[in-house]
């Protein structure tokens, strides 16, 4: 890896940011964009995560659970059928059961750190390709 | 023999004799066929005694085995036993009978197996209630009041099912006793143990009581969680029975249960603040022109944060809290000295997730306004209101706005150093839905906010129940 990959690690990447508190969702869109990658949203809603998906093509999504009370699993298995690795990014207490509806996803607890939530989004990509 | 000797015997041959032998010598004779144990002559003064109808009853042991206490009648066949064997042992104890009205009395039961060449054939006994003493009258309020108890109280064997379900247990579990009998009381309650019977049956068999949450199915479906308490209690040899207490604690669960589901969601709420946190304070970094003062503006976002979190968690405000009381809260600090700041508006629930960036816009524009604009000098004013807009019936959107009056003239176009705080106003709204309109004229300031309903299904105005 040369030091262009260490500091852009997601070069290139189109990163989906669902969330609905609007001062997490643009730190993570500044952190994806320090690390390279395309961040698309951010989208505080479900239905502003469905038109975000048709609109742009996206390599990974990273998903706050409960938006404004409305689970974003709808989204997530959508996600999941076209194939798209999912990053939950949440401050829920029950992450156990989504080992067992998403077997693929990854769990990012909050607060996160930067390096684990590029961590995680790498390790996926990496995974998928 | 005294010739009256010899004349009553010849007497209690009669039928009359025998009649008034059970009226008033005692409560009742009983005549066991023990060649066939399942056939027993009761007489009336026996069923009456007991508070029953004589021509109801049947002549069959099952008759009374059904009514005396199970650990009682254990007593009395194992000294039936011996004085089978041994006729100087006498057969005499007392026993506890369940009366017609679900009473108790306490029987001295007494009795003579009469032998053919030492073979005991036939067995006469006789009953005496006993009224007098003390002991025996606590003892038998003690099991009324098991009997009348609201906990559920169970006696039953292993092999033979439930021998004993009081009142509470029917009561509990709105089973009656006559389908109870016979039955096991966790089959037939429908019992989910949190762990395992050979646990449960380790700790009886060490002599210890086990005592544990279970979940239990009334008849009628309704699922109750009782505190039950097991011993095991050995009646004689090595014949044991159960001794089971339910209380019913469905109702402390279910708070604990609440407790939980609230622990649970204050968790996730603190975990999403560090993460607001968090993104406050990088973003604060990286718009930050230089670090001058930096910690003091983060530090006052972060108080503005804290307080519209106060305000969500306050008892009073379960739903939503007044637009009002949200703005003077946030403004009561920037309106010193001669500058001033005037709310004017009605009733509007603000649902509790629309606090922190409502307080966070509110503090961004009084800021900005105590630095650059109407509230830098003397004199200055500003006006807050908002009003409803509304097409039809339908209420559609919230429209709020902030206008400043400065004292003196300034220059009509935003400050140099907008930054993070123009940002946080843009990601406030956003969050919010909401379309932001900012605009420098020559006397300051006016911002216009619409919220609208329509983009956010929560902000319609909720009503306390």
């Amino acid at each position: 890896m040369n030091e262009r990959d260490v500091q852009k690690p997601l070069s290139g990447k189109k990163v989906l940011i669902v969330e609905d508190e609007m001062l997490i969702a643009f730190d993570l869109m500044d952190t994806f964009g320090d690390a390279g990658a395309a961040a698309i949203g951010p989208a505080g809603t479900l239905e502003q995560a469905f038109e975000a998906f048709e609109k742009d093509e996206t390599d990974v999504a990273i998903l706050d659970i409960d938006l404004r009370g409305v689970s974003v699993f709808p989204f997530a298995e959508a996600l999941v059928e076209r194939n798209v690795p999912i990053v939950f990014h949440s401050g829920h207490g029950m992450l156990e059961n989504l080992e067992t509806r998403f077997p693929g996803a990854a769990i990012c607890p909050k607060p996160a750190s930067k390096e684990e939530l590029i961590d995680k989004v790498s390790g996926l990509l990496t995974a998928k390709n | 023999m005294h010739y009256l000797e010899k004349e009553l015997g010849a007497f209690l041959g009669q039928p009359e004799a025998f009649a008034f032998l059970d009226a008033s010598a005692c409560d009742g004779f009983w005549f066991w066929d023990l060649e066939n144990p399942e056939h027993e002559y009761m007489s009336a003064g026996f069923w009456r005694a007991l508070g029953f109808d004589p021509v109801e009853r049947e002549h069959l042991a099952a008759e009374w085995q059904n009514l005396i206490f199970p650990e009682d009648g254990e007593t009395a066949l194992q000294n039936f036993k011996r004085h089978c064997e041994d006729p100087s042992f006498p057969y005499d104890q007392l026993v506890r009978y369940k009366t017609s009205d679900g009473g108790t009395v306490t029987v001295r039961c007494r009795g003579l197996a009469v032998r053919e060449n030492g073979v005991p054939k036939r067995m006469l006994g006789s009953h005496t209630i006993i009224h007098d003493t003390r002991e025996i009258e606590i003892d038998r309020q003690l099991s009324q009041m098991l009997e009348l108890s609201s906990d559920a109280i169970l006696a039953y064997s292993e092999t033979d099912g439930l021998l004993r379900w009081n009142q509470g247990a029917e009561a509990m579990y709105g089973i009656p006793e006559s389908e109870a009998i016979g039955r096991d009381p966790n089959a037939l309650t429908q019992a989910e143990f949190d762990v395992s019977r050979d646990v449960i049956r380790a700790t009886l068999d060490a002599g210890k009581a086990w005592t544990g949450d279970v979940k239990r199915k009334m008849r009628s479906g309704r699922v109750l969680i009782t505190s039950t308490n097991i011993q095991r209690v050995e009646v004689s040899g090595d014949r044991t029975l159960l001794l089971q207490i339910d209380r019913d604690v469905t109702e402390r669960f279910e708070a604990q249960e609440k407790e939980r589901h609230l622990t649970r969601e204050l968790h996730h709420r603190i975990k999403n603040l560090f993460s607001i946190l968090q993104g406050l304070v990088r973003l604060s970094f990286r718009l930050a022109r230089n670090n001058v003062g930096l910690a003091d503006k983060i530090c006052a976002r972060i108080d503005v944060l804290a307080k519209a979190y106060a305000l969500s968690i306050d008892p009073g405000h379960d739903k939503a809290v007044d637009m009002h009381t949200l703005f003077s809260q946030a403004l009561i600090p920037f309106a010193q000295g001669d500058r001033s700041i005037k709310i004017e508006g009605g009733m509007q629930p603000i649902p509790l997730n629309d606090i922190s960036p409502l307080s966070l816009i509110i503090n961004e524009l009084a800021t900005n306004a105590s630095k650059h604009g109407a509230l830098r000098d003397k004199g200055g004013h500003v006006s807050v209101g908002w009003q409803e807009i509304t097409d039809g019936d339908e209420q559609n959107a919230i429209k709020f706005t902030w206008s400043e009056k400065n004292p003196n003239p300034m220059p009509a176009k935003p400050p140099d150093d907008a930054g993070f705080g123009t940002k946080l106003l843009t990601l406030s709204a956003m969050q919010l839905g909401a379309t932001l309109n900012q605009e420098w004229t020559k006397n300051g300031l006016v911002c216009k906010l619409v919220i609208p309903f329509a983009n956010n299904a929560t902000i319609r105005p909720t009503t306390k129940d």
